[in-house]
């Protein structure tokens, strides 16, 4: 359950994320167009959680769920058995945790309409996939300028070649 | 760690290979066969790299850099620079 960082793979100019007003406003001042953007979470970003207790030692231990594939195996392991652990809580946890709500991409003044460019830093949330048991969010994204906003590149496809 | 630069796969700067596609095939083209791929456009097989630990896929890429695969971007043992 991690962030993922794409990075600058094709040396596009740079989106500055802000979230101090007075930042945002001296950006404006020096030209740059300012997209507010808000977090919303993502369906997919939410992730099982127990809690589970041992039914003979009463130590409590949390996991995504009793058991996971494993890789190259494809086989279920369970880890938590009925017989040994009791489930003493369920609950949904979100991927990614950070402490905005909202922030501001600082757009260069002279972009042009269907420009790429890279966003070092994500305001929303951009499920990037996952990998057997992970789960990823995207930390960085490029992302195309239409004029009026920015839209993000589809990556959760994996290369083929 | 294999590491992929410009879409090029190195493991220790040794080219392995290049990820091109002639057809441009992406994932919703390919069709399951077991734990890989059969590709719909050219009928070759399309190995999948999230069932392949680190030696087994450097064997396979030293024996035919041509090999197609299937290459999770989330998986650990590769990384984008």
């Amino acid at each position: 359950m991690s962030g993922y960082r794409w990075g600058n793979m094709h040396n596009l100019r740079e989106v500055k994320t802000l979230f101090d007003l007075d930042e945002i406003n001296k950006a404006q001042e020096d030209g740059n167009i300012i997209l507010f953007k808000e977090r919303v979470h993502h369906p997919s970003m939410w992730i099982n959680r127990y809690v589970f207790r041992n039914r003979k030692t009463g130590k409590y231990e949390s996991e995504q769920g009793r058991g996971y594939t494993q890789q190259y195996t494809c086989d279920y392991v369970l880890s938590y058995s009925y017989e040994d652990w009791e489930e003493v809580l369920f609950t949904r946890c979100y991927l990614r945790n950070v402490d905005f709500q909202y922030g501001a991409y600082v757009i260069p003044g002279d972009v042009k309409v269907n420009e790429k460019l890279y966003i070092e830093n994500l305001i929303e949330d951009l499920y990037a996939g996952n990998f057997w048991n992970g789960h990823f969010f995207s930390e960085d994204s490029d992302a195309r300028w239409d004029g009026k906003d920015l839209v993000h590149d589809e990556r959760i496809i994996p290369f083929v070649g | 760690m294999l590491i992929i630069k410009d879409k090029k796969i190195y493991k220790d700067d040794v080219l392995l290979k290049e990820i091109h596609c002639p057809n441009k095939i992406n994932q919703s083209e390919l069709q399951n066969s077991g734990k890989d791929f059969v590709c719909l456009s050219c009928n070759k097989k399309i190995i999948n790299t999230d069932f392949l630990n680190e030696d087994e896929l450097v064997r396979i890429l030293l024996k035919d850099k041509n090999t197609c695969m299937s290459i999770n971007p989330l998986n650990p043992l590769f990384r984008n620079t």
